[in-house]
Parts: C-alpha cells; structure tokens; sequence
C-alpha cells in the first residue's frame, strides 16, 4: 500500500465513500450495486426478520423479546394518536415503516465496519420528499384548493398578505430540506468526529488513551443520537401529516 | 411506589399524607425526576435544539440560493439574492417559532397528563387531599 493510498484511508471522510460491490452498465448508466443499496437491503431484512421473529410466537404474557417488538410498536402508536389523532391511525404502516428503516439504518452505521446510509442526502432526502409529496397530496385531496388556505395566516391585514403569503409558501418549501439535512448532518458530523478523535488514537502513542476514552463516551451518544434523530424524522412526519389533516399550523 | 425503608408504625396514615405532601412539593419543585426520566429530558433537549436550528439555517441559506440562482438567470444581480435573504431569514423564523409554540404545547400537555395521572393514583391510595 503506496503512502497516498494509506492517508486516504485514514481520511475521516474515507468512511462515507460509495463503494460499488460489482460492476453493471445499463444503457451508459451505472447500476452497480453499491455498499449503500447492500446496507439499505440490510436494514429492511433485519427490521423485518426482528419484528416477525420475536413476535411470532404471540405470546399473551410477552417475552423479552416480544415485548422490544411491542414497545416499538405502541411506540409509534402512541406518536401518531398524539400529535395526529384517531385520524392518523391509517397512516401507520408508513410512519412505522419510516422509523424502523431509519433507526435501521442508523444502528447499522454504529457497527464497526459498516456503512452509515443515512449520512448521505441523497437518501435522507428521498425519505423526506415523499413524505412532503406524500403530505401535500394528503392536503390536497383532502381539502381541494381550500388547501391554499395553509398559506394565508388568519387576522393579517390584507396588506401584509402581500408579504406574508411568499414567506409562508417559502417556509412550506423549506420543510423537505430541513427535515433531510437534520438527519443527514447529525449522522455525517458524528462519525466524522468518531473517526477524527480515532486518528488520535494511533498518533498519539501512549496519550492516546485520552481520545480513546473520549471515544468510548462519544460512542454512547452516537448511538443515543442514532434513536434520537429517527425520532425527531418521525415525528416531524407525523405534524406534517397533522398540518395536512387538520389544516392547521 | 411501595417504599419498603418505611418501617410500619401506628401514625401510618399521617405518614402517608406526610410523604404525599412531600411528593408533590418535589414535583412542583422539579426534583423528583428519574434517572431514565432526566436521560430523556437531556435528548429532547439537544432534538429540540436541533430541530431549531437547522430550521433557521436551511431556509437562510437555501433561500439565498435561490435568489443568487434567479439573479444569475435574469441579470439582476444583487437584488433578488438580497430579497430572498430577507424572505428566507423570515420563513427560517417562521418555521422556527412555529416549531417552538407545537414543542410548548406538546410539554405542556405532557405535564398535565402526569399530572393527572399522578394525582390520580393519590386519589386511589387513600384520603390523598393534601395541600
């Protein structure tokens, strides 16, 4: 391995980088399968085989394991009839299944030698534009062009209208942008920092027992920011959904 | 919550009322969190913080994109970049308050439903009508 190679390697952002597992061309473009398909695969078999094995049994006094799966569950079921009500109850499959993925997802990542897929845009931003189509569509069908009514505040002087709608309609546009770049920052930012305070490690010899210890600290927040962020994606989809429910901001 | 430290006496009771008076004058004080109760209030805070945040900064900076991209498109430049960086700051502050007033309320509700809850509890175990 030439020197170059090595520092490459230890780059912090070397972590993030897409590696392709084959090599396929379809029509001038790159279909390869990458790590970052292998690991999204991963997380939505490793949801789906957690969920159906521990609560195949259907014990009526649940077990240990049972009982993760009917956390998890009321979980989100309790999220939805707070912040949407009884209405929301039809949009559970969709809110389950985005935190299961991205809390997946998230987890996956905190593996040594894995692959954090929701450090990418590409991907959390996908996550969060169908949930802004999904909610606008919502909105839509639901209430017509009165829809239009979410972007004019009640008891503004028609005047102000002239400056208050844009700000509104801007503010509407920004939701899928902000609702991607939060979790995708706070993913990118922490296993950069894990694999900075990492390089100290090596480079400072006998020191490095600081940064080691700092790490093992670190660490545990990174896995409390994994849960924490799948959260705050769901129930930011969850007031969204409500915004286009109930009309109200 | 059985407190089995408690030796059993004759002014049971009174102790009894003692200790729910005491209790909820640690719950108003904010004293009597868990440990795993504490652990989620200092991860909600740096989600609320977060939530926040970002609002403002994405709707500043996209926004200004916007208007620098409009102005590269008509010719106006710096205009609609200045328009938009003023629109933008506004909808980051929008979003922002708007985020902030639904996190108060949610707490608010929150609280009271602990409360209720708590006081309800009281209400079983006996008399419970302190203060």
């Amino acid at each position: 391995m030439t020197v170059e190679r090595h520092i490459e390697h230890s780059s912090p952002m070397h972590q993030f980088v897409i590696g392709r597992l084959n090599d396929w061309q379809l029509g001038g473009f790159d279909i390869s399968f990458s790590k970052a398909a292998a690991f999204m695969f991963g997380a939505v078999i490793v949801a789906t085989l957690f969920l159906v094995l521990t609560t195949s049994r259907r014990a009526m006094v649940p077990g240990r394991w049972q009982s993760v799966s009917e956390l998890w569950y009321e979980f989100i079921a309790d999220m939805i009839k707070e912040t949407i009500g009884s209405e929301g109850r039809k949009y559970f499959p969709f809110v389950f299944s985005l935190f299961s993925f991205i809390v997946i997802c998230n987890l996956l990542g905190m593996l040594p030698y894995s692959y954090t897929v929701t450090s990418h845009i590409a991907v959390t931003i996908t996550l969060a534009l169908s949930v802004f189509a999904l909610t606008t569509f919502i909105g839509i069908t639901r209430h017509g062009t009165h829809f239009l009514s979410f972007f004019v505040p009640k008891g503004v002087p028609l005047v102000m209208l002239f400056l208050v709608v844009p700000i509104e309609v801007l503010s509407y546009f920004m939701r899928p942008i902000s609702h991607s770049v939060r979790l995708f920052a706070n993913m990118t930012a922490g296993h950069t920092m894990l694999k900075v305070f990492g390089g100290f490690v090596v480079q400072m010899g006998i020191f490095g027992v600081l940064p080691f210890a700092l790490i093992v600290a670190l660490t545990g927040l990174e896995v409390a920011i994994a849960v924490l962020q799948a959260y705050v994606f769901t129930i930011l989809t969850c007031l969204y959904l409500n915004d286009a429910i109930h009309l109200e901001h | 919550m059985s407190d089995p430290q408690r030796p059993p006496s004759v002014e049971e009771p009174s102790l009894e009322k003692l200790g729910g008076r005491i209790f909820k004058a640690r719950q108003a004080a904010g004293l009597d969190q868990s440990a795993a109760e504490t652990d989620g209030m200092v991860g909600a805070g740096l989600g609320a913080a977060w939530r926040i945040s970002i609002e403002i900064v994405v709707a500043l900076v996209v926004c200004t994109g916007i208007g620098w991209a409009l102005d590269y498109w008509f010719g106006t430049k710096p205009w609609l970049m200045l328009l938009f960086l003023f629109l933008g700051g506004a909808a980051g502050i929008n979003n922002a308050v708007r985020t902030a007033l639904r996190m108060d309320a949610q707490t608010a509700e929150d609280m009271q439903r602990k409360l209720q809850a708590k006081s309800g509890t009281e209400a079983e175990k006996g008399d419970g009508r302190d203060g």
